[in-house]
Parts: C-alpha cells; structure tokens; sequence
C-alpha cells in the first residue's frame, strides 16, 4: 500500500486510540469504528501502530481488545508498580501473585486438547487447594532445598511461603487487605485482577472470568508461534 | 449365514448412534446419583425434591419474572419440605439445602461435570459432558441469579415428550388452537412459553457462534453446513407460523369488533383485552425471532470469518498451561521473572501515562452522572417491562381523567341530591370540560352508571374485596374509582346510594355531538 488515504490514517488512529482508552471496543456501542478495523486499508495501518507502539490486537466475533507485548515498557507493569497495586512488599510475594493467576488459567481453560473455558465458576477454595497441591509436590522433589539456597526469590522461596501459611483464618474479616492466610493472597490478587477487567468474584468465594480474560487466554496463548517462544523461552531457563 | 451372525449383526446395528443416546440418558442419570446421597432428612425424596428445583428455576425464567436466587431456591425448599413432608425447617437449613442441590446438580456452581460410560458402539470409554444449571447474572456481594442451561431445558421438555427441535414449533401449533378456540388467558401463558423458547433458541446460536469463534479450527466445515441448512428450514417455517398465528388473531379481533358496542357484554370486552395482551407479546416474541433470523442465522459466513480472522492471527494449537508451564517452573525452580514475562500480555498500565493540564483548574466543572451502567443484556424481559411500564402509565392517566369525571358525578350527587348530568360536567376544569363532548371514555362512565341502576356504596368494600383493584386497558373499574375517590376525598362517603335516570332531555355540546342528560340521584 503505497499512497495511503489521510481517512484511513485517521480512522486507524481513532480505532487505535479508542482501544487503548478503553481497553475494548465492541460491535455493539461502537458499529463503526468495529466495522473500520476490517478495512483493508485501515486495518494494515493499525497493524503498523501495533507494531510500533508494542501491543497486539485481539478480535473476537464481537469485540477488539489488545495486549501489550511482553516487553512493553509504556503499558506494562514494572515490579515496583506491581507490587504497588497488589499490596505486596517483596519479589516473593508478587511469584504468589503470579501463581494465583496461572492456576486460575489453568483450571479454567485446561481442557483436554482444547484450550475452551471449561467452567463458568470456581471456587475459591478449589484454587487454593490446587495451589497447595502444586507446591507440595515441589517441596517432595529432591534438592529442592539445595536449589533453593542458590537462586533468590525463585519457586523455592514461593512454596515456602506458601505451605507456611495457614490456609484460612475465620477472624479476618477482610481478606483482600489482610496477608495471613493463602486465602488472602489469592483475594488480593483477584482484587487486581478485578481492577484489570479480568476477573470478578462473587458470593465472596466464587470466581468468574471475564470476556477480557477469556478472549486474551485463548486468543494469544494458543497460537502456533507464540506458544512455540513461550516453551522454548521456559526450556531455557 | 447362520442364525447367530444374524442376531449378533441385529446386535450391533442396534447400537448405532449409541453416543447420541447416551447424551439423552445421561442427565437424568446424572441428577439421579447425585441428590441421592443427602443425609440429614432421610424421609425426604431427594430426586423428587430435587427435580422440582429445576421446575421452579424453569418456572422463574418464564417471561416477566426474575431468575431465581439461592434464597428463592431455600424459600421453596421450605414450602414444599412443609406441604409434603410437615417438616418445618429454618432459613438457614433450607439455604443449605439449597446449595446442595445446586452443587449436587451443577458442581460447585457453574462447572461442566463429566458423565463417564462405555460406548459399546465404539468399544471405548467415554465422557459427556453434564451442566444444567448455570449462573445468569451475579454481582459481587450480591446473591447470584440462576438458570437452567440448554441441557437442563432438554431434561425438563424431555419429561414431557417434547424435543428441543420441534419445541417451539409444538407450542405454535398449541397457541394457534387455543386462540381459535378463544381461550385467550391459555394463550397468554402459551405465548410466554413461546417467549422463552426463542430466548433459549438465541443463547443455543449464541453458543454455537462461540463454539465456531473459540474451536474454529475443530469443527466439520460439510457437518456445520448441513446444521445450518437445518437450522434455516426450522427458522423459515416457525416465522410462516407466527405469521399464520398473527393473522389467526387478528381474525378473531375483527370478528368481536364487528358487534356493536351496546351488543359488548364482559367476555367480549375481556377477550378483546387478552387479545391486545397476546398481540403486544407475539409481536415482541416475533421481533424477536425475526432478528435472530437476520442477525445470528449467518452461521457459515461466521464460520468463514472466524476462519480468516484464525489464520490472520495465526494456526492455534492446544497449550497445557499446567503441564507446558506450572510444571516446568516448578521443575527448574524458575525465577518470577520468567512467569512475569508470561503472564505479562495480560495487564495494562495506564496509569502512569496520565499528564496534569494546568488549564484543566478553569475548565466548567463535571457533575458525575449516576446512571447506572448499562447491563450488556438488552433481553425480552426488559423490552416487556418498558413495555408495561408504559401500559401502567397509560392506565393510570386514563384512571385520572375518569376520576375527574364520576368525581364531578359523585359532588353532584353529594350536594345537590337531584340534579342533572349536565349540572355535574360544569364542575370540571375547562379542558376537562371539553373532553366530554368526544371523549369515548366519557361516554363509557355514564353507560355504566346508568347500567348499574342504583349503586348502593354500602357494598363497596365487599365488592372490591373480591376483585383486583385495578382497571384493565379496556374496562372502567368503577368500584376501584370510587375507592380511590373516597380515599381522597372522605366526605362522599357519606353518601349511600347514586342512580343515573334516563331521561328525555338531551344535552348539547358545540361540536354537534349529543348525549342524554341523565338525571343525578344521590342519598345520604
């Protein structure tokens, strides 16, 4: 595409900035600016603004959403930031926060063979004993203390964490702002993930995923070359 | 061939589509295993109580009610555990028991549960997936609401003999007699059923539409073409139906509006009033149907699409986040870099992109509306409820001005005694006034009064007890006015009787219309 009209230019910027402001344009509260992203012309500009600003697009039927690349310094995270918005005050602390969110991709949308949500609900309780499952059975590898020593802040240092926990504590009244219990660090967690549109609770231990969410995990995780760089990346560590 | 291949061949052609069947039989065996294992109220026939939480989930998704909570679920739980059992139990148990029911019949809430059995067409072990109920809407803190999934509908439509593809086309066929017949308040339940059916036929495309978009590539392009042709016939002949129901009803309108109005008794009238009900609510459901025909019917060219839009972003494989990622950080002890690096896609800053404009300090200040969030679902329901809000407002305008008008009647009677109705519309306001020279409601009070003979206000309060204290959109409620009246204004409660007399004596107003000045006789 050579001579590329100033409309397009500005439509694919419109539909662009939109996005970014609103994390989501859909068919139904924005028809047109929805219908320009099939353009051929404004959809292969947006394509360069995706490139150069780091982030990705994703369509589903009725909805655009986009991600910002894993080493999108503008609209990601940095740890500090991150610990800001989850109230944790070490590395180790924020791993359980990333863990949390992995077993809740993990429990919604590992089917067999097919990466389609699988539950429309799960209980909190459910997760953590996952969670709990998962680490003790790191903590019965062998070494696992010996690599432990050498590594700061690595799956060593979550698990312990983690089992030294107790589970639950019924005198905390308020979960998501207390850090004594697992229970707690998985509610401060979901209150991130509420804060990001991802997820939501409700009945105080039942969680649901969003659209968002939904459409990120099965639209980026999948795809035939990023998983390709998300296993070799982890191969070589 | 001898007699033993023969039957062993018999044997296994019987086993054709044992899948197929399978998926029939597995909920009900599956609500059966599950609600058996409650303990605390051995007397209590869980299947049966069971089976009769789904009922009352059905019952509430029916048009024009709220989906059930929990503590509806418990409420129930209650009354039944009382009406067949005599047993009196607390909120609190029955809550309990309702969460059982609800864990016991969709897993903790909402998950797919498996239903394990061995195909013997195949020879192999195999899964169906079971859910049949879901969560329809929640809001955190809240209670959540519940439905019955498309599976949980089968299972009850099941019960009575009646399957998902023809549902809504049995139902047609039962609506269009019962209007041919006149039975018109049958019909209106009917109509609602019809009402569900499309919604439920709407979120059965809808999650077909889903399934194409998340598992495009999993799917046989000539099986989605045939469903599709199928679905195509299904739809094209339920619209002729409405179409062929609408017109039916029509009929049966012209047909009573064809009397004279003097020759109207109550059934008429009532019928003529069902008629406008059932009219409102099959073109809502027909509008209904008709959009989903043009909106969501477009199954092959989503399909295309959603191909395209694939290979656009790519081929999608299957990712085993446990397996390909928990496990391998958990082997290698990785750093949280590495998960952050992952799960990195999933969140945005945008925070801290934000500038201060100085200028911003003389900019017109913003009131925050209150609004309320626009909830994503637009359903029939809501479209209903504006629907007959409006009704309600229409009514209770045209109660108003009738108010006005027997108020007038009322007054008159009250304190003059005998007078004439020409007397009694001079204490009107002026617009008022005016209206009565053509207004038909008007004329309709004073046929009324005088129908009535003498109206003896001692029998007001039995009267009214027996009826609904509303006026429906084609009757006048006059004991309901007149309540209303007196509840307003207590002095003409004094009064004991009224009676309007025909006389001879017309009254004339300035447009050419003529009316009977009726003479007023009111008693205290």
């Amino acid at each position: 595409m050579e001579n590329l009209s100033p409309d397009s230019v500005r439509k694919a910027f419109i539909l662009y900035m939109s996005l970014i402001e609103k994390s989501k344009i859909t068919k139904k509260d924005n028809p047109e600016v929805f219908a320009d992203f099939d353009d051929p012309e404004i959809s292969y500009i947006t394509r360069i603004f995706e490139e150069e600003s780091g982030v990705m697009i994703l369509r589903t039927g009725d909805a655009l959403y986009f991600t910002p690349r894993t080493d999108n310094k503008f609209l990601g995270f940095t740890n500090e930031e991150l610990r800001d918005k989850m109230g944790f005050s070490n590395n180790t602390e924020l791993y359980v926060g990333y863990i949390v969110i992995l077993s809740i991709i993990i429990k919604f949308f590992n089917g067999e063979n097919y990466n389609n949500k699988v539950r429309s609900m799960l209980k909190v309780e459910e997760l953590e004993s996952f969670i709990t499952a998962k680490l003790e059975s790191y903590n019965s590898m062998e070494n696992s203390e010996e690599t432990d020593e050498a590594l700061n802040f690595n799956f060593g240092s979550v698990s312990k964490l983690w089992l030294d926990l107790p589970t639950y504590d019924e005198k905390i009244k308020n979960f998501g702002q207390s850090k004594g219990t697992r229970i707690s660090f998985i509610y401060r967690t979901l209150k991130f993930m509420q804060e990001q549109g991802l997820a939501n609770i409700d009945n105080d231990s039942e969680i649901y995923t969003t659209e968002k969410f939904d459409t990120l995990i099965i639209s980026y995780y999948p795809e035939s070359t990023r998983k390709k760089e998300i296993l070799a990346f982890l191969e070589g560590i | 061939m001898d007699e033993k291949n023969i039957y062993s061949g018999a044997a296994v052609d019987c086993l054709k589509d044992f899948r197929g069947r399978m998926q029939s039989l597995a909920p009900f065996i599956h609500l059966s295993r599950k609600l058996s294992g409650f303990q605390k109220y051995t007397e209590v026939d869980m299947i049966s109580v069971g089976f009769s939480v789904l009922l009352f989930i059905l019952e509430n998704m029916l048009i024009g009610r709220e989906e059930c909570s929990i503590e509806d679920i418990a409420g129930f739980l209650q009354t039944i555990l009382l009406r067949s059992y005599g047993i009196n139990i607390t909120q609190e148990e029955s809550k309990e028991m309702a969460f059982y029911i609800r864990d016991s019949i969709a897993g903790s809430g909402g998950e797919v549960l498996e239903f394990r059995y061995k195909n013997l067409e195949t020879n192999r072990d195999e899964a169906i997936p079971i859910k049949l109920i879901d969560t329809s809407y929640y809001e955190i803190k809240k209670s959540a609401r519940y439905k019955l999934t498309d599976q949980g509908m089968e299972l009850l439509f099941k019960t009575r003999e009646i399957y998902s593809e023809f549902r809504i086309n049995i139902t047609q066929m039962y609506l269009k007699q019962q209007i041919e017949k006149g039975v018109f308040s049958g019909a209106l339940q009917t109509v609602n059923e019809l009402n569900l059916q499309v919604r439920q036929l709407r979120e059965r495309l809808e999650n077909l539409l889903l399934n194409i978009r998340q598992n495009v590539l999993g799917i046989d392009f000539e099986e989605l073409k045939l469903l599709f042709l199928r679905i195509k016939e299904q739809f094209e002949s339920e619209r002729r139906e409405f179409h062929n129901i609408k017109r039916i009803l029509k009929e049966q309108r012209d047909t009573i509006e064809k009397l004279n109005y003097n020759d109207l008794g109550d059934k008429e009238l009532k019928s003529l009033e069902q008629i406008k009900i059932l009219t409102e609510r099959l073109n809502i459901t027909t509008f209904e149907h008709d959009r989903l025909f043009n909106e969501k019917l477009d199954i092959v060219g989503e399909y295309m699409k959603t191909l395209e839009l694939r290979l656009r972003q790519g081929v999608s494989e299957y990712i085993d986040f446990e397996k390909s990622i928990f496990d391998v950080i958990i082997s290698k002890n990785a750093k949280f870099t590495h998960l952050k690096s992952v799960l990195s896609p999933l969140f945005v800053n945008l925070e801290q992109n934000k500038e201060f404009n100085p200028f911003k300090a003389i900019e017109p200040q913003r009131i925050k509306s209150e609004t309320e969030e626009e909830r994503e679902k637009i359903d029939i329901e809501q479209l209903i409820e504006i629907k007959e809000k409006e009704d309600r407002e229409r009514r209770e305008n045209r109660d108003l001005k009738i108010m006005a008008y027997l108020e007038a009647i009322l007054q008159e009677a009250y304190e003059v005694g005998d007078s004439y109705l020409g007397s009694a519309i001079k204490r009107l306001d002026e617009e008022l006034y005016k209206s009565t020279s053509y207004d038909f409601d008007f004329y309709s009070l004073v046929v009324i009064l005088h129908q009535h003979k003498l109206i003896d206000f001692k029998e007001l309060e039995e009267i009214l007890s027996k009826m609904v204290r509303e006026t429906s959109a084609y009757n006048i409620n006059i004991y309901y006015l007149f309540d209303r009246i007196f509840a307003k204004n207590p002095e003409l409660k004094k009064l004991k009787t009224m009676i309007l007399i025909s006389t001879g004596k017309k009254l004339r107003f300035d447009n050419g219309n003529e009316v009977t000045d009726f003479v007023i006789k009111g008693a205290k």
